[in-house]
């Protein structure tokens, strides 16, 4: 088995770690610290380094997202943390805030150094109270020490860091949805380049503001603090990919929870070694990779490195996704699954686009007239042509991803939904 | 009531089930555009006979023997690669004045010398500005892309995914195609387009059938049916057949948001193109989209009502029968309007309009574009308020005042001969400047001009007036569509959206698209001189007409200092050309003084003019009351109501011996006539206006004449003829050229 | 000679003649007559006469004619005007949001192509059977919507 390092949860299970005096007794600030020595472009350059890539689902590199901010203007900046954490089988920005919610606030300061920013808004999505509280108490604890406020560490910068909370929508994940809601407008995802300009350069309220995930953001600490050559070491698979993800394993395995696994494990090992394996007297029939946008995946191949290029050469459709592992055995039965899947994209879309809009409500109605045993033969052909109609034409992500999970349900298990046409019941019999 | 209600939908819903189930996948390609022309595209739009339906039908019909582009269309009936595109004709009037609009933008940018950027689009090469975008380039090239969020003066979202289409350019170093809406893609150059490819025709077909699932299929009952994009784009694009089986979207039919709007939610495509009026046109911001996902709707905040001066415009940009008119409700299906280009008589902006009617009533007013007044816009009153030329209150004889002091209805050769006689008596008895006219801002300029004909060589007198408010004219310094230019605009006394709507839209314009400052007040005062000093030459100060005099002295002298602009906006849909025609006491024709157009007239009308300037309103209303005036002539005014002393004026009207009013209705003021001559309102007839810029602009007679009624300058001409000058008028052209010879030229003026 | 004999002949077919002719005539006498004494006995129409149009009812009375003007649209000869108005729930004639107030075709302009019929949405006009439509003036033959619409079905139950 690969070694598993723990870079973002060294400190996990220390008491008390969500004070700022354990968290401090814990090296806690102390790559703030080392920050404030460093230009801009030092930290940037770190990131570089380090290979550091969106935590979000893209895997953008985050140093070319910081580098694009222009340098030489009087523009305010601001720095966006995208804590709209929605994606089905997806809870590792929630571990990350209710537990180590100084290391995103360190994050925070570190990012807004690198961009020149000296304000941050940490959008957290509506239904995250208890880590919105979390957030925030660590956030005035900052305050309190120094961290932020005015003249900060006798630096002479003022940081003020301010948390948001979204009124629960999916959609408001989606970067220039999340400006749009944060400025108080509807959260409809916005133009992007090359229509409009990139909001690293005119976002929200036309400043330039690069929207960073939690995770990349925390990621950033423990980079500057041993080093992105260093940081740029830990990883098995692809050079591509380096560091550590979060992820969150969730469904029929032994233990289910957020584990930190280092980037190039393979896929095997993390079902069966870290997450314990499939639940006695069982065998594994599918999973999701990261999150459900990421659709389903067949048990074969599973040797394959878990990391950004990894998963899609093993036929995964967007990629390694947000990190929300789900895996299902031999039990659970693919059509009322992927119904609950679409049911979902149904209800959060925005309604901006056609694709998106008409879309999910036309399949959400048909996988409804299936499960009710209205079926037909024809309808996979349907759903099929549906999903050819929104993909790539939607004008966010939302589309894109919802339709995986459905593409992917019927090509590995067609036979499931010829059961529910044919008889009306499910071929799994739990 | 809902059972039968359903009864035609689920008509419709149940061909398409039986189809989509019993029908083979191999049926023709024919059979199912046929379906389509019975259901979908119930009516082509804008095909204006079912003949022209039918061939509009013709040509989105596939070819029958061409085969279907690939397997998983075969069942959606995707239309072939060889469509032809659709011509002009099946085009809406919409759709063509976008195109037109693009066009005459990219021209005037090449003519600016913006920089030009190269594309092909489909293989024809066009150049096009810099930062154009994709679909505008298309329609320079001439090539047909379906849209329904995208509108020329709105931004673009690219919600509606129609205009998908096949972009071929350098990305990441590599050349790459692929689908874009290209109403958000600027051009870049070599980019090339194609906007036929199977892949975009798929695409077309998709976002069609997605628009089609939930729209509720009502087009025969609906207004918007034969000049819907929507129809259009169905029958050009569409998929013949829907596949959508399950039940639709469902809201209230037909609910109220405003007294003039009507929101149909089922017919809702959600385009957006009504919420980004609402933000960017007239900056009302009411109209939002509420909830989210497959239930978004649109819909005013709180059900607030849609109270916006502007609403109108929604319902003509509404690309489905979402928005819609509840004047025009049911009252006539497109292709049985007949539409003539006028002038909107609510105001003195002078919107540009189509007058559309039907069986003689005036059913719906249209905004037409014209860049230098209203662009494309209208305002409620507009678009709504000239439904008074319908009214049956309207007068439609003549009447005259008997022997029991009522009004009773009379001949035309009864009223006419009995004015005619009581002028040559009056004027016999106490000469000339016993009788005094008052013209009409809400007349034509024949019709004045004509007016002040009759009194000043006819009668001899030159006791004319047409102002109800004590006041001096200014023009306005700048033209209507300058002020969109300026960084510092003052607007004082008035609700501007209100009182001069298309000022007001100009005015947002500057202030949210170009940066302007914007300051309102009430008075001129400190403020508004600070502004001014501030704003210097790149300032414009808009006033109202009804300024006391003072403050209008005050502001003159303020821009005269500043160097800023000074506009007085005048009220009526013809105040200028009133004043134009020489509708003044001490002004002729074209406003010139007497001093240099007397020599002129005299011998153009070949009769002396009387030298001496006559009685301005107020003096004429005094001279009734005194006893000075026996007979008093009011052309279109109504000085009972409008008169800025309306006592003075009712007094003078009691007081008259005799008063004749030429009117559409029975006002105050006709009330108080001996002789009321029903007047053609500004649809029925023909004429010029001129608006508060004083640009010219023609009405033409869009309606027959209600009743007996008969235009103002054909009841004056007559009375010429009948007072002993036989007068060769036709028609309102003949008064057009003579009114315009009766203006000096200015080097003779100069010369003299 | 021969010519005698022919002579003969010819005068015995020409005395003949007029009997034979009559003798058809005679013989029709026993057929059945092809005329009918029209206003006392009516023929029986084909299935696909196109005559007089009507306008049908739904079984619960209310209006099929939606007054959508499509027929007017589809009339080459431009018979057919319909004005159309808004149902309220106090004055129901149609379902759904609009009637035809009035509906009128001109039955002298009208060349019975049944192309309305053919471009009717729902059904509601269709060309009968009934041909008598003279009347004495141009003004009568303009049919109105009371003269088209088939009787009420419910109105008469409940008379």
């Amino acid at each position: 088995m690969h070694e598993q390092h723990q870079i973002l949860y060294k400190h996990r299970f220390v008491e008390g770690i969500k004070g700022i005096d354990v968290y401090r007794n814990h090296g806690g600030y102390e790559a703030f610290r080392k920050a404030l020595t460093m230009t801009p472009e030092a930290i940037i350059d770190e990131v570089k380094l380090s290979g550091l890539r969106g935590r979000g689902g893209a895997g953008f590199p985050t140093h070319i997202k910081w580098a694009s901010v222009p340098k030489n203007t009087d523009q305010e900046h601001y720095l966006i943390i995208n804590a709209d954490e929605g994606e089905p089988g997806t809870a590792k920005d929630r571990d990350l805030m209710n537990n180590l919610p100084h290391l995103l606030v360190e994050g925070c300061l570190i990012g807004m150094l690198a961009i020149r920013a000296r304000k941050c808004y940490i959008y957290i999505r509506g239904e995250y109270a208890e880590p919105w509280q979390n957030v925030q108490r660590a956030i005035n604890e900052a305050y309190r020490a120094g961290f932020i406020g005015k003249n900060v560490l006798g630096s002479g910068m003022d940081f003020d860091v301010y948390t948001h909370l979204g009124a629960g929508s999916y959609e408001c994940g989606e970067e220039s949805a999340l400006i749009s809601s944060l400025m108080g407008e509807r959260g409809m995802p916005r133009l992007k380049a090359p229509s409009a300009p990139l909001y690293t350069v005119s976002g929200a309220w036309q400043k330039p503001t690069p929207v960073n995930n939690v995770e990349t953001i925390a990621t950033v600490v423990p980079i500057i603090n041993m080093g992105g050559a260093e940081y740029a070491k830990i990883g098995y698979g692809s050079p591509r990919s380096r560091g550590t993800k979060l992820t969150s394993i969730s469904g029929h395995v032994k233990k289910p929870g957020v584990y930190e696994i280092t980037l190039g494990t393979p896929m095997r090992e993390v079902i069966y070694d870290i997450a314990g394996g499939i639940r006695d007297g069982h065998t594994l029939k599918t999973y999701i990779p990261g999150g459900s946008s990421t659709g389903f995946m067949m048990p074969e191949p599973l040797d394959y490195p878990m990391d950004y290029e990894g998963v899609v050469t093993a036929g995964a459709m967007l990629g390694l996704g947000s990190g929300g592992l789900i895996v299902m055995d031999e039990t659970t039965p693919i059509v009322p699954v992927t119904k609950r899947l679409v049911d979902f994209y149904h209800h959060e879309s925005c309604g901006k686009c056609t694709p998106c809009r008409e879309g999910l409500n036309w399949l959400a109605k048909i996988y409804d007239r299936i499960l009710a045993g209205g079926g037909r033969p024809q309808d996979l052909d349907l759903i099929w042509d549906i999903c050819d109609n929104v993909r790539g034409k939607s004008f966010c992500g939302l589309g894109e991803g919802a339709i995986v999970p459905v593409m992917t349900s019927i090509k590995y298990f067609r036979d499931e939904y010829m059961s529910y046409i044919k008889s009306g019941r499910d071929l799994v019999m739990v | 009531m809902s059972e039968n209600d359903k009864n035609t939908e689920i008509h419709t819903a149940q061909t398409n089930t039986e189809e989509q189930a019993n029908a083979p996948k191999e049926s023709t390609d024919q059979q199912a555009a046929q379906q389509t022309i019975a259901e979908a595209g119930a009516m082509p739009a804008s095909a204006t006979t079912a003949q022209e339906a039918e061939a509009a039908g013709r040509v989105a019909d596939p070819q029958p023997t061409a085969p279907p582009v690939s397997s998983t269309q075969a069942d959606g009936g995707a239309r072939t690669v060889e469509d032809t595109p659709r011509s002009e004709r099946d085009r809406t009037p919409a759709e063509k004045a976008d195109a037109v609009k693009v066009q005459s933008d990219a021209e005037a940018a090449k003519a600016a010398g913006v920089e030009m950027t190269k594309v092909t689009v489909d293989g024809v090469e066009v150049e096009v500005p810099k930062g154009t975008l994709v679909i505008e380039a298309c329609f320079r090239a001439g090539a047909d892309v379906p849209y329904f969020c995208y509108h020329p003066r709105l931004t673009s979202i690219g919600a509606c995914r129609m205009c998908l289409v096949s972009v071929e350019l350098e990305m990441f170093g590599a050349r790459r195609e692929s689908i874009f809406t290209c109403c958000t893609v600027p051009v870049a150059e070599g980019m090339a387009i194609k906007t036929r490819t199977p892949e975009v025709k798929k695409a077309q077909n998709g976002m069609l059938e997605f628009l089609l699932a939930n729209h509720p299929l009502d087009c025969p009952i609906c207004d918007r049916g034969g000049e819907c994009p929507l129809q259009n784009m169905t029958v050009a694009y569409g998929p013949p057949t829907s596949r959508f089986i399950e039940e639709k979207r469902h809201f209230p039919k037909a609910y109220p948001i405003s007294d003039y709007v009507v929101l149909d939610r089922e017919r809702c495509i959600q385009c957006m193109r009504c919420t980004r009026f609402c933000e960017e046109i007239s900056g009302d911001g009411q109209l939002a989209l509420l909830n989210r996902g497959s239930s978004t709707e649109i819909g005013t905040f709180f059900g607030h009502d849609f109270t916006s001066n502007f609403s109108g415009n929604t319902i003509e940009i509404c690309p489905v029968g979402a928005l819609l008119s509840r004047t025009y409700r049911f009252a006539a299906r497109p292709w049985e309007i007949s539409s003539s280009d006028s002038i909107c008589s609510k105001c003195g902006n002078g919107c540009n309009v189509a007058l559309q009617t039907r069986l003689g009533e005036l059913v719906r007013v249209n905004g037409r574009t014209n860049e230098d007044v209203n662009e494309e816009w209208t305002c409620d009153r507009g678009k709504f308020g000239n439904y008074y030329v319908n009214d049956e209150s309207r007068l439609k004889h003549p009447l005259m005042r008997r022997a029991d002091g009522a009004l009773h209805p009379a001949s035309w050769d009864e009223a006419l001969a009995a004015v005619a006689e009581r002028i040559t008596r009056t004027k016999a008895e106490f000469g000339a400047d016993a009788i005094a006219g008052i013209g009409s801002t809400r007349c034509t300029v024949e019709d004045n001009y004509l007016f002040g004909k009759m009194l000043r060589a006819l009668v001899g007198t030159n006791n004319l007036d047409h102002r109800m408010l004590p006041h001096g004219f200014e023009p306005m310094q700048t033209t209507i569509a300058e002020i969109e230019h300026f960084k510092t605009i003052v607007s004082v006394g008035m609700k501007l959206d209100w009182d001069q709507p298309i000022v007001y839209l100009r005015v947002f314009k500057a202030y949210s698209k170009k940066g302007a400052n914007w300051i309102k007040a009430d008075v001129v005062d400190n403020t508004v001189t600070e502004a001014l000093r501030a704003g210097g030459a790149d300032a414009v100060l808009l006033l109202p007409h009804h300024l006391p005099q003072d403050q209008i002295d005050r502001a003159k002298k303020l821009c005269a200092s500043t160097g800023a602009k000074l506009n007085v906006l005048l009220p009526d849909c013809n105040s200028w050309g009133a004043a134009r025609a020489g509708i003044l006491p001490d002004r002729l024709p074209g406003l010139t003084a007497f001093r240099e157009g007397r020599a002129h007239l005299d011998s153009f009308w070949k009769t002396p003019l009387p030298t001496a300037s006559g009685l301005d309103s107020d003096g004429i209303f005094d001279a009734v009351s005194a006893g000075r005036v026996q007979m008093l002539y009011i052309m279109g005014s109504d000085p009972a109501t409008r008169f800025h002393d309306t006592e003075k004026a009712r007094r003078a009207l009691e007081a008259a011996p005799f008063v004749v009013v030429q009117e559409l209705f029975l006002t105050e003021t006709a009330k108080r006539a001996d002789i009321v001559l029903p007047a053609a309102s500004f649809a029925e007839k023909d004429g010029t206006f001129f608006n508060i810029e004083g640009r010219e602009q023609k009405i033409k007679q869009a309606m027959p004449v209600k009743g007996d009624a008969r235009p103002d300058w054909r009841i004056v001409a007559d009375l010429m003829g009948r007072l002993g000058t036989p007068v060769p008028y036709f028609s309102a052209r003949d008064i057009y050229r003579e009114y315009n010879r009766s203006i000096p030229k200015a080097e003779a003026v100069a010369a003299r | 000679m021969s010519d005698f004999f022919e002579d003969v002949k010819q005068i015995a077919r020409e005395v003949v003649a007029p009997f034979k002719g009559l003798g058809i005539t005679f013989g029709q006498l026993g057929e059945r007559k092809t005329t009918i004494s029209f206003p006392d006995y009516r023929r029986v129409m084909g299935v696909r006469a196109r005559w007089r149009h009507v306008l049908n009812r739904y079984d619960n009375g209310l209006e099929k004619c939606i007054g959508c003007s499509l027929c007017a649209g589809a009339c080459p000869s431009n018979a057919i005007l319909v004005v159309a108005d808004e149902n309220t729930d106090e004055a129901r004639f149609s379902p759904g949001e609009r009637y035809a107030v009035r509906y009128e075709i001109n039955m002298i302009r009208c060349i019975y192509c049944g192309f309305c019929q053919e471009a009717c949405p729902t059904g509601a006009v269709e060309l009968k059977d009934v041909f008598e439509m003279a009347e004495s003036t141009r003004h009568d033959l303009i049919f109105t919507k009371e003269m088209l619409l088939v009787p009420d079905p419910n109105r008469e139950r409940v008379d």
